[in-house]
């Protein structure tokens, strides 16, 4: 397979960026302790640790890297596939104005204080149900017909987007509550996220990823327009709404559990794409990795830089994304 | 055997019928060429033809096969098309380009194999694109990117090629190329392109689609469906033929239509030879006279004008001289015509009579002389005589250098002559 040494690069990487990830912390934890605690609540085992220790990496830790990286994965592989239906390079995974739908039904939960009686998940509930709504109304003003012009569903999710963006600013402004939380949740960010957040969207994304990854061929034959997919067999209208449900589940999910963390699947599949090029059958299950790399590294700064507070993740990850994204333009830009 | 059947389709975009019963077939071992003005439907029709488009009305099938019913799958390896532009955001080489060909023969996780990469690599030998290999998409010429997109095209292994408008924005030589390919690729399988040059479509196509408004204007052989009269009504020029010395087929050369201002009524017989009326016979016909030719020899370039233009002509063998029955029509056709132009044109005894016909009728008809010069020596091959006889018409009738002085020499001697008179 091409491409196969920067594979087995990147794995290590994630392999190394999320163990380090359960050692770093307020309090740092040893990389061997860290590996035995995980295998021996695999495999069973004597302890030499402190139960505080094992707390610490497997109720908080672990469930926060694996959370961190579903969600980078889901983000990047999603912002992939969009790129590619909308043959836009801006398209990212927030592009159907999932995000500020999302953001509106959190904020609004948040502010009004209704609950679902589900608790925790109040909150991941309403946005993820606000989010897919506003993709479905994104979708059906851009439908006339059975058919879906990419470039109206564009206009109409910026449109939609602004008007989503405008809720939410409204209810922001007239609410009497304290709105750190809101906005906290806005920026992005995965603290406090527990097993129960993992076991939530690892179906979502790691089913969506699996069928992003089974229309790798399709899509790369979608990179050259719906009629050119067309005559290579490629049914792009029924493509193409499989690609938007599954990508808005995927994002959806993310977004419920993590907040808005932008720049993660813009700018994740174009490095991919700098490293292996567009075939989507590499570059979907790199975007994965990096995208999860990404994100676990992130989410560690976001965590350890102003301890014991946290920085929202968004902050970081466009903090350290833009500049090495502009060095990489710019180191294969020189080369060619 | 492969046949494409196109019949009765009708398309519209909403209410606009932008194709109406286009019917017609191509079979295996032929270039077809579908021709029109711009925005008579071609890239429509291609895209019916395609299956990318459903028309409301009509059936295309391949093979009797109608379209509508193919798997999107199995119709892309029967057909494929080279679309008139690729346009990608991202980059791709040239060679995963071509491979993509392959989609349509490949399951969902399946990666190709080396039978895949041998016919991905024989396409681009067939389209001449091997040197291109492993060039980027983004940074080809026009004439190297639609080779690759033909290449992409044949690593589907169709039977029915389909194309739109190939040789656009090629330069002559790289459109030429185009055409040879897609004239060898044609002995294989179906070839059908839509195309803008009339010329080619006669140097290369065995058989044209000629579309007019959406509807099928002419459909057959090109050099009889691109005919002048043909050309005048769907484009809205006139042509001419040329032969080149090499081509078999005859090109056509172009000219908007000079303005008719009004029919006229008026008979004008024009008398030349030599290649040396023909300016006088096209402007003459363009201005709405009824125009006769001759004495004319075979093989004379004015005698194929005149026939180009549709006049009537008197015409005599190639080099013989002009009997004595030849110069009494011509004589009747002068006395039947209200005015005679004479172009000074070499005279030698084979053509002599037709410069003494036109004297005998100087003060019985108005005659111009369309002459750019004054001495007639140089015309002379006849030892003196026809030198008087132009010195006696360049006395006795009116004089014009130009065609537009021409004109106003025929309207002062003989009135406008519109028909509304």
């Amino acid at each position: 397979m091409r491409h196969g040494g920067v594979f087995a690069a990147l794995l290590l990487i994630l392999a190394c960026v999320g163990t380090s990830s359960v050692c770093i912390g307020e309090s740092s934890i040893d990389c061997g302790t860290v590996l035995a605690i995980i295998r021996n609540a695999v495999l069973g085992g004597e302890p030499f640790w402190s139960p505080a220790e094992e707390t610490i990496v497997l109720l908080i830790r672990v469930p926060r890297v694996l959370l961190a990286g579903l969600v980078g994965a889901g983000l990047a592989a999603s912002g992939a596939a969009l790129q590619s239906l909308f043959r836009n390079p801006m398209a990212d995974p927030f592009i159907l104005g999932i995000s500020n739908g999302s953001a509106l039904g959190a904020a609004a939960v948040l502010l009004s204080g209704v609950s679902f009686g589900l608790g925790l998940f109040d909150l991941p509930l309403a946005a993820f149900v606000c989010g897919t709504l506003t993709v479905l109304l994104v979708y059906e003003l851009a439908r006339v017909g059975s058919r879906v012009s990419t470039h109206t569903l564009l206009l109409s999710g910026i449109a939609v987007s602004a008007f989503m963006s405008a809720c939410t600013s409204f209810l922001l402004f007239t609410s009497s509550e304290d709105l750190h939380q809101v906005i906290f949740w806005m920026m992005g960010g995965l603290a406090g996220r527990t097993w129960a957040h993992v076991y939530m969207v690892l179906p979502f994304i790691s089913a969506g990823v699996f069928i992003f990854v089974a229309f790798a061929r399709p899509l790369n034959a979608l990179m050259f327009g719906e009629e050119s997919a067309h005559y290579l067999g490629v049914q792009a209208d029924q493509l193409k709404k499989v690609l938007l449900v599954v990508s808005s589940v995927v994002t959806g999910a993310a977004v419920a559990v993590s907040g808005i963390i932008g720049f993660v699947g813009l700018i994740i599949p174009h490095i991919a794409r700098l490293l292996v090029g567009p075939d989507h059958r590499v570059l979907l299950p790199l975007s994965v990795c990096a995208g999860a790399i990404f994100l676990i590294a992130a989410d560690t700064v976001a965590r350890t830089v102003i301890a014991p507070a946290e920085l929202p993740i968004g902050v970081i990850t466009a903090l350290c994304g833009a500049p090495f994204f502009i060095y990489l333009l710019r180191w294969r830009g020189s080369e060619a | 055997m492969s046949v494409l059947s196109v019949d009765g389709v009708t398309f519209r975009y909403g209410s606009t019928a932008v194709l109406s019963d286009v019917t017609f077939d191509v079979r295996a071992g032929e270039l077809v060429g579908i021709l029109g003005p711009n925005g008579c439907g071609k890239t429509t029709l291609m895209r019916v033809m395609a299956g990318y488009l459903r028309p409301e009305a009509g059936v295309v099938s391949y093979d009797g096969r109608a379209v509508n019913a193919l798997r999107p799958r199995d119709l892309a390896r029967l057909r494929a098309v080279v679309e008139q532009r690729l346009t990608s955001p991202f980059e791709f080489s040239v060679y995963d380009y071509v491979l993509m060909g392959r989609t349509p023969y490949l399951g969902r996780f399946q990666a190709e194999t080396l039978e895949d990469h041998r016919i991905a690599e024989e396409a681009l030998e067939l389209a001449r694109a091997v040197h291109l290999h492993d060039r980027s998409i983004g940074e080809l010429s026009g004439g190297e990117l639609q080779r690759v997109m033909i290449a992409r095209a044949l690593a589907q292994e169709p039977e029915f090629l389909l194309l739109d408008e190939p040789t656009a924005h090629l330069d002559i030589k790289h459109q030429l190329e185009i055409m040879h390919l897609l004239k060898n690729l044609s002995r294989d399988i179906c070839v059908v392109t839509v195309i803008h040059d009339v010329n080619h479509a006669i140097s290369f196509c065995d058989r044209t689609v000629l579309l007019r408004d959406g509807t099928v204007a002419g459909c057959g052989d090109p050099t009889s469906v691109l005919s002048t009269p043909a050309i005048r009504e769907v484009f809205g020029v006139d042509s001419y033929r040329l032969q080149h010395p090499h081509l078999p087929q005859a090109q056509l050369a172009f000219s908007i239509p000079l303005p008719r201002h009004r029919e006229r009524k008026s008979r004008i017989l024009v008398i030349g030879g030599g290649g040396c009326a023909q300016a006088v016979l096209f402007a003459l016909v363009h201005a709405g006279y009824i125009v006769r030719a001759g004495v004319l020899h075979e093989g004379d370039r004015d005698l194929d004008v005149a026939r180009a233009l549709g006049c009537d002509t008197l015409t005599a063998p190639p080099f013989s001289r002009i009997g004595s029955a030849d110069a009494e029509r011509l004589q009747e056709w002068c006395r039947q015509s209200d005015a005679i132009a004479v172009a000074a044109m070499p005279v030698g005894e084979g053509n002599l009579a037709n410069l003494e016909v036109a004297c005998s009728m100087i003060g019985d008809r108005p005659i111009v002389l369309f002459s750019r010069q004054s001495d007639f020596r140089e015309l002379d091959h006849t030892g003196g005589r026809a030198e008087q006889l132009f010195a006696a018409l360049e006395e006795r009738s009116s004089v014009a250098a130009t065609v537009d002085e021409l004109l106003r020499r025929l309207v002062d001697l003989i009135g406008s002559g519109s028909a509304q008179r």
